[in-house]
C-alpha cells in the first residue's frame, strides 16, 4: 500500500507492507537515529514525535501515520548547530554510550514545548519511558533543566519596544 | 509481521471487516502489538479504529461524561471536566506507562484488555462506569469484564464509548505499588472514594487491583463503612477485612503473602484522608 507522510519537514511518498512498523520504515528511509532495540515498548529508544507528541515507533504501524508528521532527532539541530537540549546534554556529560540519546532528545524537546519551565520531578516523570543504562539519569535531568532555562532566556529576548507603541 | 492491516473510515466498514475470522481490533496497539510480538496471538487481520471520526469524541453532559473509543490517555488528561469531576481517574491514568504510551494507548483498550492490573480499569470500577457496545447495549464495567483478559463483548462487535456518571466525593485516593516507580505493572493497587462530613462516612467505595482474577470491589467493606467515624479503630477493622477478602496469587512481581499484607497496610493511608472531611 502507498502512504505519504513528512519526516523532519521532508515529504515521503512510499510503498509499504500493511503490517510494517514505523521504526522499520524510518530506518529503511535512512533515519538510523531511530533505534530498533527492545521491540516490546519498554525501552523508549525508538521514540519519535508524531504531530509533536512522543510515541514509540516500534509499536506504531506506518500505515497509521499516513498524512501525519514525524520528527526524529535530526529535526532539532538547525544547519549543523545543536539545539539547546543537545548542547546541554553534551555539556553536562549526560551522554555515554549514546544509544538512548536520539530518543531522549526527541522526548525532552516535546516536554519543553509542552512545559517550558518543568521541575526536576516533572522531568523525571515525563522521561520515565526513556531508559538509559549508562548515566543514572542525574546528569540528564540537570541537562534538561539547563536547556529549559536557556530556551526561556532566548525566548524572552525583547522583540522591539512594543510597550511604547501601544 | 504476517497479517493484513486495515484502517476503515466508518463504523459500517469496521463492522464488515471485523466479521472476517481471525480479525483483531486495535486502537493504540500498546497491548495488542506487544502480544503479537511475543507470539501470544497470531492475527490474520488487524483492524484499526483510529480513522473513524464517530469514535473520536468527548462529551461533558450534566450527569455524566462520555469518552469515545479512540480517545487517548493524553487527550483525556487534557479534557478539563475529567480532572474537575473525576480526579481519581486522572490520578490513575497518570501512572500508565510513559508519555509515549499515553499518547497512543486508550482507556477503552485498557477495559477490553481486562487485566486485573489495569489502572484505568480500577478507577472505572470505582466510578460505576458503563461500557457502550456497538450493538446498542450499555453494560456496567463490572459485568463487562468476566475474567482475566476476558469480556462479555459479543464477537463481531466493538466498544463505542465509556460512560461515567458524575457524583460528588469528598475524598478520592489511588495508589499503585510496583517494583519500581515508573513504567511499572502493579504488584497491588488500591483506590477509594469517600463521601463524608466531620469524619463520618456517608458513602464509601473501595477496590483493589492485581489481587484477584479481575479488579475487586469490596462491597461488604463498603457497607460496613457506612456511618462510621474515620479513625484508627475504623482503619484497623477495614484492614482486617481487606486481608481476609483479597485472594492474590504468587507471580514474578510478588508473592501472595506479600500482596495480602500490602493490601491490608495500604488501608492505613485512610487515616490521613479522614482529615479532609
Ligand atoms: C510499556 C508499557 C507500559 C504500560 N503501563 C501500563 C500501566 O502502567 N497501567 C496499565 O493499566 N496499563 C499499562 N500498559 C498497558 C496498555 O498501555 C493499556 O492497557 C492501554 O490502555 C491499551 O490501550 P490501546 O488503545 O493501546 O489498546 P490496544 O492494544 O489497541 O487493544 C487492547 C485490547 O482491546 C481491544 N480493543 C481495542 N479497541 C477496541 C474497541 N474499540 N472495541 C473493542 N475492543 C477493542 C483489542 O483487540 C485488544 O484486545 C502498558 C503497556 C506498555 C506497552
Amino acid at each position: 500500500m502507498k502512504v505519504e507522510f513528512k519526516v523532519n519537514d521532508r515529504k515521503h511518498s512510499i510503498e509499504i507492507e500493511p503490517g510494517e512498523l514505523l521504526v522499520e520504515t524510518l530506518r529503511r528511509l535512512g533515519y538510523k537515529s531511530v533505534k530498533h532495540a527492545c521491540d516490546t515498548a519498554s525501552c523508549g529508544a525508538c521514540s519519535v514525535q508524531l504531530d509533536g507528541n512522543p510515541v514509540l515507533s516500534c509499536r506504531t504501524f506506518t500505515a497509521a501515520v499516513d498524512g501525519h508528521e514525524i520528527k526524529t532527532v535530526e529535526a532539532f539541530s538547525k544547519e549543523g548547530e545543536l539545539s539547546a537540549v543537545q548542547k546541554a546534554l553534551v555539556e553536562e556529560g549526560a551522554v555515554q554510550c549514546g544509544f538512548c540519546i536520539p530518543a531522549l532528545v526527541v522526548t525532552a524537546e516535546a516536554l519543553l514545548n509542552e512545559n517550558p519551565n518543568p521541575t526536576e520531578e516533572e522531568i523525571k516523570t515525563y522521561l520515565n519511558g526513556n531508559l538509559c543504562r549508562c548515566t543514572g539519569y542525574v546528569s540528564q535531568n540537570h541537562a534538561i533543566m539547563k536547556a529549559a532555562e536557556l530556551r526561556r532566556n532566548s525566548a524572552s529576548v525583547p522583540a522591539g519596544n512594543q510597550g511604547e507603541l501601544s | 509481521m504476517d497479517f493484513v492491516f486495515m484502517i476503515p473510515n466508518t463504523e459500517e466498514e469496521l463492522k464488515t471487516q471485523l466479521s472476517e475470522p481471525g480479525s483483531f481490533l486495535m486502537t493504540g496497539g500498546t497491548d495488542l502489538l506487544v502480544k503479537v510480538r511475543i507470539g501470544k496471538i497470531k492475527p490474520k487481520r488487524v483492524v484499526s479504529t483510529i480513522r473513524i471520526p464517530t469514535l473520536h469524541f468527548l462529551k461533558d453532559k450534566i450527569d455524566e461524561i462520555v469518552i469515545g473509543a479512540t480517545i487517548t490517555y493524553s487527550e483525556l488528561m487534557d479534557f478539563k471536566p475529567l480532572i474537575k469531576n473525576f480526579p481519581l481517574l486522572y490520578d490513575a491514568i497518570y501512572t500508565v506507562g510513559s508519555p509515549q504510551i499515553r499518547n497512543r494507548g486508550t482507556l477503552v483498550g485498557n477495559v477490553v484488555n481486562a487485566s486485573p492490573a489495569g489502572d484505568g480499569l480500577l478507577a472505572l470500577y470505582l466510578l460505576n462506569a458503563k461500557i457502550e457496545i456497538s450493538d446498542g447495549s450499555v453494560v456496567p464495567v463490572e459485568e463487562f469484564v468476566t475474567g482475566p483478559g476476558q469480556t462479555a463483548l459479543p464477537s463481531g462487535e466493538y466498544v463505542r464509548a465509556i460512560h461515567i456518571p458524575k457524583y460528588d466525593w469528598s475524598v478520592h485516593y489511588f495508589e499503585k505499588v510496583g517494583q519500581r516507580n515508573s513504567m511499572t505493572i502493579s504488584i497491588a493497587s488500591v483506590g477509594w472514594l469517600i463521601r463524608c462530613k466531620n469524619r463520618i462516612i456517608d458513602e464509601f467505595r473501595i477496590a483493589y487491583g492485581s489481587v484477584a482474577p479481575t479488579v475487586l470491589r469490596l462491597r461488604d467493606v463498603e457497607e460496613f463503612a457506612k456511618g462510621k467515624h474515620i479513625d484508627e479503630d475504623f482503619t484497623h477493622s477495614i484492614s482486617k477485612m481487606v486481608e481476609e477478602r483479597v485472594h492474590p496469587i504468587d507471580d514474578v512481581r510478588g508473592s501472595a503473602k506479600y500482596r495480602k499484607i500490602l493490601c491490608a497496610n495500604l488501608v492505613y493511608r485512610m487515616i490521613e484522608e479522614g482529615t479532609k472531611c
